[in-house]
């Protein structure tokens, strides 16, 4: 194994979170290496019109994730069971190369409500400090939505968010999500254009239920922009091929158009693509990780990196298994309850109900990756859950994101599934339907943990990340009542028909998309006894060691998690820097 | 390498010649062609849109180093100061199927002002 000379930063990972961290220290200037295990998507197919929209390649056949050839993970819904490998990924879909899944993200970026980062105090406080059952781990974050405001507001000038501000300064505006934590300033950039589903249900919420609708936030930018960096964003072209591919028009917040390419420029930054990490060179002793092990895939040579700090930002799963792997922190133990890495393992509770209108055109095509019409008012705990036996909620909204000639197959029950009566209903529904969703919650669940397979190994002979999990009695709980409320929409929508209404519930099954939003495994917080990394993300048995991803996050909101992301990360290059000249425990 | 690199960078960031004031219309146009600059930037490594120095006078699809799509290479359209104006009003009216994710600029006199600015593009 050849050892490199020391870098300041070594960060495991070349995706969203790696890029911001990178950052704020390049902006420092602190010499700082990312690897990262794939190549460059942009100097292929990929990247290139007219390759760039071919469905059949990157969506059908997910052209720009992980391969589960090479590593994929095993699962298993209760202790007593033997967990099998998923043999194709499909519920969530890490990325790999050079912004990661930043790349094909639909760019859906919220602030979660400012109660998340204490959410065990919030809930405690509002129903009794029994309320919460104790095989919840709900816990504090150790941060405040305060700490974190200015870096959502970076985060957002940085990829020209669009959208509508609900809440500015503590003043209510109309028009956004009067639910949405109060913000210093407007989004950068104006929302979306709303779509024809999204009209319908804004007009229908509002007429019925007197709910406050808001266009979702969105990292597809609404007009060209450039950013603080000096970095530009296209026009957004509602092409409909925004999640799954790289942006035709540059239009799509990302980091290899929006921090890499800047990052490139600066001195003491160095990008190492096709580098496959390993894992960690920790020392116990003197609780340090001396460096990063990688192989380097062009040319085979297993390389170790030392750094003066390290940083992981590989996604939720990646974290998790380096750590375990590396020996670093006490595995959870599901039985006692103690030991902390892979604890308040979650997901995302989703569900969805088909909507088909005979005489209302709905263009599917005309689609971002988030024109979306959302409400909060189900949401976390944007409303009273007193007696309903559950914590949590979901948002719920019509978005339009694709009506893509091979997937875009939204029918009616009863369909046929081949032959001529399938062929007529494609062409009756298919500019005539639409779904509501739910974004829904999960919170953590002692039965919910990572750990290390004892049985399967990936390609290079290491042990595949074990997922120990499935949605339990809250999340159907969750589930049903927000799938319930969506479903009362959806009938005072005047749909000619509704499609099945099915919520969220055991058995969880890995065949369909779910979304990727899965957290936990190396959570924050103030206790080292539970939690794995501190609040300013330092782990607690490496004081050279950083964590930054939603690994990080001790339970999962009802909204999607790139924005806590995004703040986090550029929190820690800040950290970090101040580190770099500092060692030491960060407070 | 390096110093053609740097030498691209510095033009792209200012096309005219330091001691040339732009015209009003020239300025005008600098300020139109910023929505471009996110695919026409010549000095990103993988371009998604072709460089435009010299482009007015050039044949469409002439640009050196990159790939057109069949559309813009058979249209062999010149790009004179009036197919220009044409093209950017309506992009798939004047050559169907064209790649350029763009659905063009209503207004007259930001056309103008923008072929003013590509003009000084060399």
């Amino acid at each position: 194994m050849r050892t490199l000379p020391e870098c300041s930063v070594v960060i495991v990972g070349g995706g969203l979170a790696s890029g911001l961290v990178a950052r704020q220290l390049a902006r420092q200037g602190v010499q700082t290496v990312v690897l990262e295990r794939g190549g460059d998507n942009r100097d292929g197919a990929a990247g290139k019109i007219p390759t760039q929209r071919d469905e059949l390649r990157w969506d059908t056949r997910l052209g720009l994730m992980q391969d589960a050839a090479r590593e994929t993970y095993t699962l298993r819904r209760s202790r007593d069971a033997a967990a099998q490998p998923m043999r194709r990924l499909s519920a969530f879909l890490p990325g790999t190369g050079v912004g990661g899944a930043g790349n094909h993200w639909g760019g859906q970026v919220w602030r979660w409500a400012d109660y998340n980062m204490a959410l065990r105090t919030r809930l405690e406080t509002r129903y009794g400090r029994g309320a919460i059952p104790a095989e919840m781990p709900v816990q504090d974050w150790g941060v405040t939505y305060d700490e974190l405001e200015p870096y959502h507001d970076l985060f957002e000038r940085l990829f020209g968010v669009s959208g509508q501000a609900g809440n500015l300064r503590g003043q209510i505006l109309a028009g956004g999500n009067p639910f949405e934590a109060p913000r210093r300033n407007p989004y950068p950039q104006a929302p979306l254009e709303a779509t024809e589903a999204g009209l319908m249900f804004k007009e229908t919420v509002e007429r019925e239920f007197g709910y406050k609708p808001f266009p979702s936030p969105a990292a597809n930018s609404s007009g060209p922009y450039v950013n603080p960096d000096g970095m530009h964003l296209g026009a957004c072209q509602y092409c409909g091929h925004c999640d799954r591919f790289i942006c035709e028009a540059n239009a799509k917040g990302a980091p290899d158009v929006l921090l890499y390419p800047w990052l490139a420029r600066q001195p003491g930054f160095e990008l190492r693509t096709h580098s496959h990490v390993t894992g960690l060179d920790y020392d116990p002793v003197a609780k340090r990780v001396r460096g990063v092990k990688y192989l380097d895939l062009v040319t085979s040579e297993e390389v170790c990196q030392p750094g003066g700090a390290v940083v992981l930002a590989g996604f939720t799963l990646t974290n998790t298994r380096l750590l375990l792997g590396g020996g670093i922190g006490r595995p959870y133990d599901p039985v006692s309850g103690g030991g902390v890495v892979g604890k308040n393992f979650c997901y995302q509770a989703n569900s969805g109900i088909s909507m088909f209108f005979r005489d209302r055109w709905l263009n599917p095509f005309l689609a971002a990756g988030s024109t979306s019409t959302i409400i909060d008012e189900f949401n976390d705990d944007n409303f009273d859950h007193t007696g309903l036996g559950f914590f949590g909620g979901g948002y719920i909204g019509v978005g339009v994101t694709s009506g893509r000639p091979i997937a875009a197959r939204r029918l009616p029950p009863r369909t046929p599934r081949w032959g001529s009566a399938w062929k007529q209903a494609n062409a009756d529904w298919y500019a005539h339907s639409c779904a509501i969703g739910v974004q829904g919650s999960c919170y953590p669940h002692r039965e919910n943990y990572l750990d290390l397979d004892p049985d399967h190994t990936d390609a290079f002979g290491q042990p595949l990340l074990r997922l120990n999990f499935d949605w339990r009695d809250n999340e159907a709980k969750v589930s049903a009542y927000c799938t319930d409320r969506a479903h009362r929409i959806a009938r005072a929508m005047g749909a000619t028909q509704i499609g099945p209404v099915v919520s969220r519930a055991s058995p969880f099954d890995t065949r369909y998309y779910q979304g990727s939003h899965v957290t936990g495994g190396t959570i924050m917080g103030a206790d080292p006894a539970t939690s794995v990394v501190s609040p300013r993300l330092q782990h607690w048995d490496a004081e050279n060691l950083f964590v930054v991803g939603a690994s990080v996050f001790a339970h999962n909101a009802g909204h999607n998690p790139t924005g806590p992301i995004g703040a986090l990360a550029l929190r820690l290059g800040d950290d970090l820097a101040r580190y770099s000249s500092q060692p030491g425990r960060l407070s | 390498m390096r110093p053609q690199f740097l030498a691209f960078a510095m033009l792209a960031a200012s096309p005219l010649p330091a001691q040339i004031a732009p015209t009003p219309e020239v300025a005008a146009g600098r300020e139109a062609f910023k929505a471009c600059l996110a695919c026409h930037d010549s000095t990103q490594a993988q371009r998604t849109g072709p460089d435009l120095r010299n482009v007015v006078g050039r044949v469409s699809g002439q640009a050196p180093g990159f790939r057109f799509g069949r559309a813009m290479k058979k249209a062999r359209l010149p790009w004179n100061e009036a197919n220009l104006d044409r093209f950017l009003a309506d992009p798939q009216a004047v050559v169907p199927g064209n790649l350029m994710p763009y659905p063009g600029l209503p207004d007259a006199a930001q056309r103008a002002h923008l072929i003013a600015y590509l003009k000084t593009l060399r």
